[in-house]
């Protein structure tokens, strides 16, 4: 690891769970400017509790989190976050540019409205995601790329330091997949990426680093991994490839259409 | 029909329906967007139980519900999140010993609880001056908490986890709301009954949705709509003499049928034109 790097959140020795069940234990873990950290872990392993502790959504019931950010100034953000796919209800009367708005609520505050600025922001961050257009449709009539981009947007329009993805990949066809980690590649360029999922095959050959979760957390400097020492890590992953990981061609991405606030 | 006008129970019979309209509008939106319709059933029936405290204490039975329902609904709010009990498992015990309570109460209070049907089916037409007190307090509370909490409420809505990581206070609101689901229900228990509520918190709502996707939209819509089938269901409550409960329910789902009908209609005419003009063109 680069140590010239900035440090933007340390986790020292945290155990985590709920009643009485430690689902994390002893996990310790830095994570650096410009990182793009996977994190892979099987079903139950504690992928999501490690998330809601590095969320702010979970008290640790040992160990220290820290985060390192600007925190006097309240226009930089902090940890922009792109939840499961599956866990909202399409049905929901939200339009895409409310949606987006949603990702400001900490910066704007409680009883307050959002600003010109505020909506400028919005459109800036869609037309980056070349879907400025569909501002004002409800949520539920998009598909599931359209979709996806919105989340996206909802997680960066605060420009955060560090973006966090909780399996990218559910409902999204391969297409719209080569384009989103072209934008997420991008995106690494400014800002450090923890992507977590139960399918090292999809994301081994963007991130940097892989980081194998099973109650504890084995970092493993490099996106190279093997079977091997996936099982010394203790870590039941099935590999979808074996030998060397497929390599993918990226297309350059394009910025969408400019777009008026 | 106009010498209606003249008396006194009309004209607070069309306050009331203006106040149900309000607060069951707005309510019922949070309520069928946050999917909490079967929370919002098992509050209104267990209301019963305070109904039945308030007539064997002699006290207004309205305030009695108003006192137990609070509760109830803080209580299924606090324990769905940590117990083990499932929380439709939990609202259904509420449900049915809410109204165990009440029927025990009653039949313990000596005497004949005389006006216990209207408290059941409802009857905008005994609405009285302190009842619509009470509905128009109600009525500013809701519309000042939506008004200056609105993107807090859509956001925890539609996504209470990334809400909470934004630093909104989901908990707190939450509670908030569910107490005024909680007051809505008791406070609309005289014009539509305990056992029929829920209706006027859905189905226009239901039908709002068809026309709009947008939360403040069908908040307007369903108002509108309730305050129609209010409206409506009063002089059919009054010329047929039976409760306004079910006469209003009636009226909002025609209403809702209409607008269904007439949105099917549209995009028939609309999709019929986009073919011909493919076909032209």
């Amino acid at each position: 690891m680069d140590n010239n790097k900035k440090l933007l959140i340390e986790l020292n020795s945290i155990a985590a769970g709920y009643n009485n069940n430690i689902v994390l234990d002893n996990i310790n873990l830095k994570v650096h400017e410009l990182d793009f950290l996977g994190i892979i872990g099987a079903n139950g392993s504690g992928k999501t509790t490690l998330l809601k502790i590095i969320l702010g959504l979970l008290k640790p019931l040992k160990g220290t989190m820290n985060s390192y950010f600007n925190s006097h100034d309240a226009s930089e953000g902090g940890i922009g976050y792109l939840p499961q796919q599956n866990l909202f209800d399409r049905k929901f009367p939200i339009t895409v540019q409310d949606v987006v708005l949603s990702g400001l609520s900490s910066r704007v505050g409680v009883l307050k409205t959002f600003s010109h600025k505020d909506k400028t922001l919005v459109s800036d961050i869609l037309s980056q995601m070349g879907i400025c257009g569909l501002k004002s449709r409800a949520i539920g009539t998009l598909s599931g790329g359209q979709m996806q981009r919105v989340f996206l947007a909802r997680a960066l329009v605060s420009s955060p330091k560090v973006l966090i993805l909780d399996e990218p990949d559910t409902f999204v066809d391969q297409t719209f997949s080569d384009a989103f980690y072209d934008i997420l590649k991008e995106l690494n360029e400014k800002i450090a990426i923890i992507l977590v999922s139960h399918d090292l095959g999809m994301i081994s050959s963007h991130v940097k680093a892989i980081a194998c979760i099973n109650r504890t957390l084995y970092y493993h400097d490099s996106n190279i991994i093997d079977k091997k020492l996936l099982d010394s890590y203790h870590c039941p992953i099935d590999l979808i490839t074996h030998g060397d990981l497929p390599h993918r061609v990226l297309k350059t991405h394009e910025n969408g259409e400019p777009c008026h606030a | 029909m106009l010498e209606l006008f003249k008396y006194n129970f009309f004209i607070n019979a069309l306050w009331a329906s203006l106040f149900t309209a309000i607060t069951c509008g707005i309510i019922g939106t949070y309520i069928v967007t946050r999917r909490i319709v079967f929370i919002s059933g098992g509050i209104s029936h267990s209301s019963f139980g305070g109904l039945g405290i308030g007539y064997f204490l002699g006290i207004n039975p309205i305030i009695g519900a108003a006192v137990f329902s609070v509760l109830t609904s803080l209580g299924i709010e606090a324990l769905s999140k940590k117990s083990e009990l499932r929380e439709d498992s939990l609202i259904g015990m509420t449900w049915s010993f809410g109204m165990a309570v009440g029927i025990i109460f009653v039949f313990l209070t000596p005497g004949y609880a005389s006006d216990l049907m209207s408290y059941l089916f409802g009857n905008i037409l005994t609405v009285s001056g302190n009842d619509l007190y009470m509905m128009a307090a109600l009525s500013v509370i809701i519309i000042l908490t939506f008004y200056y909490l609105f993107k807090e409420i859509l956001f925890l809505s539609f996504d209470r986890e990334f809400a909470e990581t934004q630093g909104v206070p989901v908990s707190l609101i939450s509670y908030l709301l569910i107490a005024l689901v909680a007051l809505t229900i008791v406070i609309n228990i005289r014009v539509v009954g305990t056992v029929m509520v829920i209706s006027l918190l859905t189905i226009p709502q239901a039908a709002a949705n068809i026309l709009s996707q947008n939360y403040r939209h069908i908040i307007f819509y369903s108002i509108f709509f309730a305050f129609l089938s209010n409206v409506f269901g009063l002089f059919l409550s009054y010329y047929l003499n039976i409760p306004s409960g079910a006469s209003i329910i009636l009226f909002s789902i025609i209403i809702y049928i209409f607008i269904k009908l007439g949105n099917v209609i549209y995009l028939r005419i609309q999709l019929s034109r986009t073919l011909r003009s493919k076909h032209t063109g």
